[in-house]
């Protein structure tokens, strides 16, 4: 045995020097977490006996799965499936849906335009031509998805994304709502992007950004501006086509990194502030709220957070919102209305990063509001979920242990 | 029993309130500290909750032995670009079949066997993906992530080296091969979390470490590492 000792102990040494680690158990534990939505509650028992025949049905649904031929995915326009798929330009302002035969969809947004190059059984090659398109990729065993922007390749395996292709500045935007993609293109080999990262590129000169996208809500005022990694690239304003909006965004958004909330809010307002709103990714239209709120302007916060509840409905982000919202109502003392969106941060998305922190702040709410019996319940299954959070100690308190 | 959560969503988000509003200063900012307090389930308990299938105790199952679960995996498959989806495989089995275990103290073990009999089947259906004629379109692709700053181009290397080794050995062997000597279990542990005789275990890592042996001396690398151990044995 001893033969193969040093072998061993510099291969694991080697192994423990691998950087993905924290990366990988976050983002199994999300998916997992997912897994476990409806299912960490005891089930009826007459499941028990049930669960055997849906079981052998499963399996002989899987058998007759694997042994069919498989045909390439189905695509087709959402509202027009007579039509034959091949080229897609989104109106102005509206936004055309594709949808694949395996629950995959593209949701192009306004003023886009995308090409489908090819289908296969395990996915499709489709080249986004300009604009920002919201991809959603059902994942399975055996998937291959490769979405193409000029000269940039994004392949996919399972994942939800934004992704937003310029060619006439050459800038792409790969913003992540979950899972894993990976990029190629100038000056980029297989760059892993993951969730709540947004990758910035540009073509010519070839540079990229990678960034962490989000920040504990405790801290909204600052932290999405200035948690942010300084950008290699200083001057986004150095893009060529002035005229065009999405220019004049990274305006705001430089101008935001620098910490200068009201610079980027005149800058967004120039840029056209509902456009904006109604047309960047998720994460952008987030930090667009955050400052807002900081920049002393409520109602275009809340004109920001409500628009992504509106686009992104259903999705973490719209829970993401939903916090804000209440922080924002709290800003003006409307405890009762902090109370209403907290409440609806947790109920959309419970097993969320942001759970913690909405029933936190819910109960605090709640607490304010002078609700002591309810708040009483919320601390309690504040307790029952997260026993070591960050608003445990005050839990207690409310319940007076 | 108190009301079910979604029960209290429903009670108390949108109702109006009823008493005069509280002057004490808000309790988050009282008390809203960082807690180190571990948690406090022992095994049973856990096993216990997991079974019952309690809010909350199927994530701290993961936080407390996913971990573990990724070393396991790391050892066996070597950097890899699956090992996420390996991960999140585990623990989507070990939800399935948590009844099965029926004596906390089998929690790890079991896990680490459900471990190695996920990796077995990506290793296998990627033996059978390569004797394909079209051959493996990723192939070329499933390269090793190797991290791109400090780590040292040596330790890069040899994690490469040792993978292509391994990846040439037979599956099973390969796994015996891993566990023993990458892992350090007893023989009888490998045995009895290959769910095989400690025979065709000590059988099967007998192979393993021939044939490494064999594939490593062609390398000048690799044969000075195995110098080095018998050196040390001896």
């Amino acid at each position: 045995m001893s033969e193969f000792r040093t072998i061993g102990q510099r291969y694991e040494k080697a192994l423990g020097k691998q950087r993905d680690t924290r990366n990988i158990l976050t983002q199994a534990r999300a998916r997992f977490a997912e897994k476990l939505h409806g299912v960490d509650t005891p089930a009826p028992s007459r499941w028990r006996v049930a669960l055997p025949a849906f079981g052998l049905l499963a399996a002989a649904a899987v058998v007759a799965f694997l042994v069919w031929p498989e045909a390439p995915l189905g695509v087709s326009l959402r509202g027009q499936p007579q039509l034959a798929v091949d080229f897609v330009q989104a109106p102005a302002t509206g936004e055309e849906v594709v949808d694949f035969s395996d629950g995959s969809e593209v949701r192009l947004r306004g003023n886009s335009q995308l090409r489908i190059l090819g289908v296969t059984p395990e996915g499709a090659q489709v080249s986004l031509e300009r604009g920002a398109a919201h991809v959603a990729v059902v994942h399975r065993r055996a998937t291959k998805w490769v979405f193409s922007a000029g000269p940039y390749r994004v392949h996919v395996v399972g994942t939800q994304f934004e992704l937003q292709w310029n060619p006439e500045t050459g800038a792409l935007e790969v913003e992540m709502d979950e899972g894993i993609v990976e990029v190629d293109g100038p000056g980029l080999a297989r760059q892993r992007v993951t969730s709540r990262q947004k990758l910035e590129a540009f073509a010519q000169p070839a540079s990229a950004s990678l960034y962490l996208e989000g920040a504990p809500a405790d801290s909204i005022e600052t932290a999405s501006v200035t948690r942010r990694r300084p950008s290699a690239r200083k001057e986004p304003a150095t893009v060529a086509a002035p005229e065009k909006p999405v220019v004049l965004g990274a305006s705001w958004r430089y101008l935001a990194d620098k910490g200068d909330a009201v610079g980027a809010m005149n800058a967004a307002e120039q840029a056209g502030f509902a456009w904006l709103t109604n047309s960047m990714p998720r994460g952008d239209v987030l930090v667009l709220g955050d400052v807002a709120r900081k920049a002393k302007q409520p109602a275009r916060a809340m004109e920001a957070w409500l628009a992504v509840r509106a686009r992104f409905a259903g999705t973490v982000g719209a829970s993401e919102a939903a916090l804000r919202l209440g922080h924002l109502a709290e800003d003006r003392r409307d405890i009762d209305e902090a109370v209403r969106w907290y409440s609806e941060a947790v109920r959309e998305a419970p097993n969320a990063a942001t759970a913690p922190e909405a029933l936190g702040d819910w109960m605090d709410a709640l607490v304010r509001a002078g609700r002591t019996e309810n708040a009483r319940v919320i601390a309690a299954e504040y307790l029952k979920r997260f026993k070591n959070g960050p608003d445990a100690a005050a839990a207690r308190a409310v319940l007076g242990k | 029993m108190g009301p079910r959560f979604s029960q209290t969503l429903e009670m108390w988000a949108f109702e109006p309130r009823r008493e005069p509003r509280d002057t004490r200063p808000p309790v988050a900012a009282l008390a809203r500290t960082s807690l180190t307090v571990p948690f406090p389930q022992t095994d049973d308990r856990l096993l216990e909750s997991l079974r019952a299938r309690r809010p909350g105790a199927w994530l701290h199952f993961y936080d407390a032995f996913a971990p573990y679960v990724l070393s396991v995996l790391r050892k066996v498959m070597g950097p890899d670009r699956e090992l996420e989806d390996l991960l999140q495989d585990v623990f989507a089995r070990a939800l399935e079949g948590i009844d099965r275990v029926r004596d906390a103290e089998k929690l790890k073990p079991w896990l680490r066997s459900l471990t190695v009999f996920t990796s077995r089947e990506l290793l296998r259906r990627r033996k059978w993906r390569s004797w394909l004629p079209l051959g493996d379109a990723d192939a070329e692709e499933d390269v090793i992530p190797y991290p791109t700053t400090t780590d040292a181009l040596e330790e890069r290397l040899l994690l490469r080296k040792v993978k292509a080794v391994l990846d040439a050995l037979n599956v099973d062997d390969r796994l015996a091969f891993t566990l023993r000597h990458f892992e350090g279990l007893e023989l009888t542990e490998v045995a009895e979390t290959m769910k095989m005789s400690l025979s065709t275990a000590k059988r099967r890592i007998a192979r393993a470490e021939a044939e490494f042996k064999r594939r490593a001396h062609a390398d000048r690398d690799l044969r000075g590492c195995l110098a080095e151990g018998t050196e040390f044995a001896s």
